[in-house]
């Protein structure tokens, strides 16, 4: 009798050992609650956090989510340089963890057979299953998925970036016209131009939202002039520019009085100085990059680079002997420009030779025989300087071939200067060198 | 016994002689300036081409050469360089009165103020968009108002004293510099054309520019020299002036005007030129005495001789590019200025 | 021919600088103007050749009133040496001299021959015919003083006006002008009228003496009966000694002390 007692001892208490084993080591499973898994699991820690700080956490309890979940290590690798304030403000790091979130219960196998997921924060995330799956390019593996009650909870070793925000992140390191290395993290939201090269360009480039303040020069387009005009880079209403609070002022190279003051009261200053036109081109394209609007910048660019080509194309074919010599004049009689200039560039690639090309000084004043000696085929002057009658009247022009055959035109100045206008410019050049081609 | 009689006629005639040699070497230098040119035209061309356009026996030269050299000579060189022939006669003329007006060798015909006023005048015109062929006429309006305001300020009980002259004409020199530079900044890309009024150049002279000075250089000229006599009293002072006869107020007021409006003409023609008005009346002094009734004349030849020649170089040292003739003027001016101070005490000596 | 003036009044908005001014010059005679500063004695000498208008009163030159007479006129009768000169141009001695011409010669005429004779003339009764071809800058302040006299003789004048002659001079040069004066006076039958403030060469070399006091005369005649003790403690506060000497053949004034 003893003997039978002890063996359905021995058999219950290893029944109970047994039972309470499995109890203990086994995987509880799905029985567990997304918030309290977040919570117990120390890998976690600093997602738990942030959800309960933003109040998120809440809304997680008792319905269907899958979350991915940056684990602390990714919380340390975080580029807190750049972006720092995402983590500090409620809203954006709301906005962030809800990236994060997606709606109902998907396992790693589920989510490799989708293309891309819409998150909570509304932006989606998109899914390749090339190799490993990752969600972002970031891995996720089966392995490590935790499931809960009302969802999974998937491990990603780094934090994810919805990408409007991304993009609005550029990160970029430019070296300016003035030579300053200007840092611009993100997009600007909030910019003063007072180089009007730049307003006209923000504008072709649908950025034109951007501006809150311009210099008194900046007049095209139209709509500039709505803005409060602040002066010039030599004048700069430093007050009223601060109060405009941008967080990107554009200026010319050589405004350094309103690049300095500017510095001075921590403002990011942009230089800018293009000279040729591949400058004006490279502007179009590094404000794209800047505003977030490449693709207009990228159409404006090659629109402009086709007429170019197409321009340039048919004044190499020319031999030197079909070009026409070309005579241009500043505001200053007989004043003209060299090859070392935009408008001297604009001229040779529309086909022309302008006779004062080889000259030293970049704006060399000529004497009015030469010119006569010279026998320019066409005479261009700057819409400011003399009339074209006063030019046709002068003494000693009547035997010069521009005035004989009636080619002695005036060009609008911002035509031919670094601004996107100046395709206008170098059309108009193609036009009265070569009208029979370029009808 | 000390020859008196023979020394004085030595003296009239070796004047004499002097004033016609100096017309010789401005005629030399006039056909020198239309020689010369970033162009180059053969010595004999361009005489042919000046006979060709002589009224009688024109016709029978034969034209060999291309005609844009006709209208270079023709057009452009020859008004250009009596332009400069004019500009530099006036100038030297106006500084030889102002000399005389303030009794200081320092003077020059623009201590009025002129060159400001008138500099002034032009840079309004062009900031307003006015039509180049009334710039200068602004120009010379200014340069005119300038002089009569200098002259009103220092008008006390009906004399003017010279210090005082000097003085109110220093201020509102500053005060007119001071609009120009105010223009300057409000002018953005008229800027360069402003900048040409004060530097002063020949390069757009041609026979507007002429006609516009002509008549006034052939008419203020004449009267300076009618003055000779007053100013040459005008030397030994006011006082002993006017004990020798001399209306010493009036002559006062006919040079002031015709400063003004000689200068102001020149201003108008060339922008404003520095130092021939200083200098000329000085090495022209030199040569010929001071004695008004030669010094006059004869600052018109050395003045368009400066003028013009400087002129040559102005247009020939870069060339085919050209350097304001105010940059030359200066070079040769500041040099030679310092040369007239040193040498005050010595046996020239003033 | 006589230099009359009558009752001479002048002076600028309420101020009288000369008042009842009379007194009349011989030619042949030397007429001294004497005063301390500020008694008027430059200003009477500038009206009477009318280079300032009197409030009232007459200047008559031979009985004609010279108030009707133009610029030229006067300067035809009047050489002028004033007190300074200072020319800074580089004429010779014998420009400035010919100077003198102008009032005898019409705007565009030249000098001729008798206009170089009277200036040679005027150069040798001053002596300084041997600096003609000398410019005027480098002369000592002597030499210069004759230079300006010669020119107003020059003019021909007939009556000459001298201010301060002597006050820059050195000694030597001063009895020099005075005595050239002298001559000119009664060798040229001149009327001259000299201010001057020596009251020892006043006294020797002149025939008449105004004395002036706040614009006033106080005092004319003959320089003994002028130049007093009384009148000179009057006039110029000074205790003065005056004896007579042989050497001079004249009155020679000490000056003592101021009069406390």
């Amino acid at each position: 009798m003893a003997n039978d007692t002890k063996k359905i001892g021995a058999v219950a208490l290893t029944a109970i050992v047994i039972i309470a084993a499995i109890f203990i080591f086994y995987d509880r499973g799905p029985d567990q609650d997304l918030t309290e898994a977040l919570g117990e699991n120390t890998e976690f820690s600093d997602l738990f956090d942030a959800l309960e700080s933003t109040g998120i956490l809440e809304g997680l309890a008792g319905s269907e989510y899958t979350i991915l979940a940056p684990t602390d290590g990714a919380f340390d690798d975080y580029d807190t340089e750049l972006y720092g304030d995402l983590l500090e403000d409620t809203d954006s790091l709301g906005a962030l963890l809800n990236y994060h979130i997606i709606e109902g219960k998907y396992s790693v196998a589920d989510i490799s057979k989708m293309s891309t997921v819409t998150t909570l924060q509304g932006e989606v995330i998109s899914i390749s299953t090339t190799g490993n799956v990752t969600v972002n390019d970031v891995e996720i593996s089966q392995s490590e998925e935790i499931e809960c009650e009302n969802g999974y909870i998937i491990p990603v070793g780094e934090i994810l970036l919805p990408p409007t925000i991304e993009s609005t992140y550029i990160d970029l390191t430019i070296t300016d016209a003035a030579g300053r290395e200007v840092y611009i993290k993100k997009v600007p939201e909030r910019i003063v131009s007072i180089a009007s090269s730049a307003t006209e360009t923000l504008y072709a480039i649908n950025a034109g939202d951007l501006l809150v303040g311009r210099d008194k020069y900046s007049v095209y387009p139209e709509e500039a002039n709505d803005l409060p005009d602040l002066g010039s880079g030599s004048s700069l209403a430093l007050e009223e520019t601060l109060n405009l609070n941008p967080d990107l002022v554009i200026t010319w190279y050589y405004s350094t009085s309103a690049i300095e003051s500017l510095e001075q009261n921590g403002i990011t200053v942009l230089a800018i100085g293009p000279s040729s036109v591949q400058d004006v081109l490279d502007l179009i394209t590094l404000f794209g990059q800047i505003c977030d609007h490449e693709a207009d910048a990228q159409a404006i660019v090659q629109d402009m680079q086709t007429t170019i080509d197409e321009i340039s194309s048919y004044a190499e074919s020319l031999s030197e002997d079909e070009k026409v010599k070309v005579f241009y004049e500043l505001s200053t009689a007989f004043k003209s420009v060299s090859d070392q200039t935009f408008t001297g560039e604009l001229i040779e690639l529309a086909g022309g030779i302008n006779i004062a090309a080889d000259q030293e000084a970049t704006y060399p004043q000529m004497s009015s025989e030469w010119i006569i000696d010279q026998n320019p085929d066409v005479v261009v002057v700057v819409s400011y300087g003399a009339t074209t009658d006063e030019i046709k009247s002068r003494d000693g022009w009547d035997s010069i071939d521009a005035v004989l055959n009636d080619k002695v035109y005036s060009i609008e100045s911002n035509w031919v200067s670094s601004t996107p206008r100046m395709v206008l410019g170098l059309e108009q050049f193609a036009k009265w060198f070569y009208p029979e081609h370029f009808a | 016994m000390h020859n008196i009689d023979g020394y004085y006629q030595d003296i009239k005639h070796k004047r004499f002689m002097l004033l016609i040699g100096l017309l010789i070497i401005l005629f030399f230098v006039t056909v020198l300036g239309i020689m010369v040119g970033p162009v180059f035209i053969s010595p004999k061309v361009v005489l042919k081409i000046l006979a060709s356009n002589l009224p009688l026996i024109g016709d029978d030269i034969v034209q060999t050469w291309p005609g844009t050299y006709n209208s270079i000579v023709m057009d452009v060189r020859l008004p250009r360089v009596l332009v400069g022939l004019m500009v530099g006669a006036g100038l030297s003329v106006a500084g030889c009165g102002m000399q005389g007006l303030f009794r200081n060798p320092m003077a020059s015909p623009y201590v009025t103020g002129i060159s400001s006023g008138g500099a002034f005048g032009a840079a309004l015109a062009v900031n307003l968009g006015i039509i180049y062929y009334l710039v200068p006429a602004f120009a010379f309006f200014f340069s005119a108002m300038t002089v009569f305001l200098v002259y009103a300020i220092s008008m006390v009980r009906g004399k003017v004293r010279m210090e005082t002259l000097l003085l109110s004409g220093i201020a509102v020199a500053s005060f007119f510099s001071a609009l120009v530079s105010l223009m300057m900044y409000l002018a953005a890309q008229k800027l360069e054309s402003i900048v040409f009024w004060m530097m002063g150049g020949f390069w757009a002279s041609g026979w507007d520019e002429v006609m516009i000075i002509l008549p006034f250089v052939i008419v203020c000229i004449p009267i300076y020299i009618f003055l000779s006599r007053d100013l040459n009293a005008m030397m030994l002072g006011e006082d002993a002036a006017r004990d020798l006869g001399i209306d010493v107020e009036t002559t006062k007021k006919i040079v002031l005007v015709l400063t003004a409006i000689l200068v102001g003409c020149c201003v108008a023609v060339s922008g404003t030129i520095g130092f021939v008005g200083l200098i000329i009346p000085h090495i022209t002094r030199i040569i010929v005495g001071p004695d008004h009734r030669v010094l006059i004349p004869a600052s018109v030849f050395t003045g368009g001789i400066f003028m013009i020649f400087t002129d040559i170089v102005a247009r020939m040292i870069i060339q085919p590019s050209e350097l304001p003739v105010g940059i030359i003027t200066s070079l040769c001016g500041v040099p030679f200025f310092l040369y007239l101070l040193r040498r005050r005490k010595s046996s020239m000596g003033w | 021919m006589d230099l009359n003036v009558e009752s001479l009044y002048f002076g600028y908005f309420k101020k009288n600088i000369l008042k009842d001014v009379s007194f009349t010059a011989k030619s042949g005679e030397v007429m001294g103007i004497v005063g301390p500063n500020g008694s008027g004695k430059t200003t009477l000498l500038k009206c009477i050749r009318k280079a300032l208008t009197p409030r009232q009163g007459s200047i008559m030159l031979d009985g004609e009133d010279i108030m009707e007479w133009d610029r030229t006129k006067i300067a035809k009768y009047f050489g002028v040496v004033p007190q300074n000169t200072n020319i800074t141009f580089p004429f010779t001695v014998l420009e400035i001299v010919m100077m003198g011409r102008i009032p005898h010669l019409k705007r565009m005429q030249g000098e001729g021959e008798d206009d170089v004779y009277v200036a040679k003339k005027a150069m040798s009764l001053t002596a300084i015919e041997h600096l003609y071809y000398r410019y005027v800058n480098n002369l000592s302040g002597g030499e210069v003083q004759r230079v300006i006299i010669a020119r107003a003789l020059a003019q021909e004048p007939k009556i000459l006006l001298l201010d301060e002659p002597t006050s820059n001079l050195d000694i030597n040069h001063q009895f020099e002008t005075m005595k050239l004066i002298r001559k000119l006076a009664k060798d040229e039958d001149m009327i001259v009228v000299i201010i001057s403030h020596d009251l020892n060469l006043s006294m020797r070399y002149c025939d008449n003496l105004i004395l002036l006091h706040d614009g006033e005369v106080f005092s004319s005649g003959r320089p003994v009966d002028v130049l007093t003790k009384e009148n000179i403690r009057k006039v110029y506060g000074v205790e003065a000694q005056i004896d007579f000497n042989t050497a001079i053949d004249s009155n020679q004034i000490t000056l003592i002390d101021i009069v406390e």
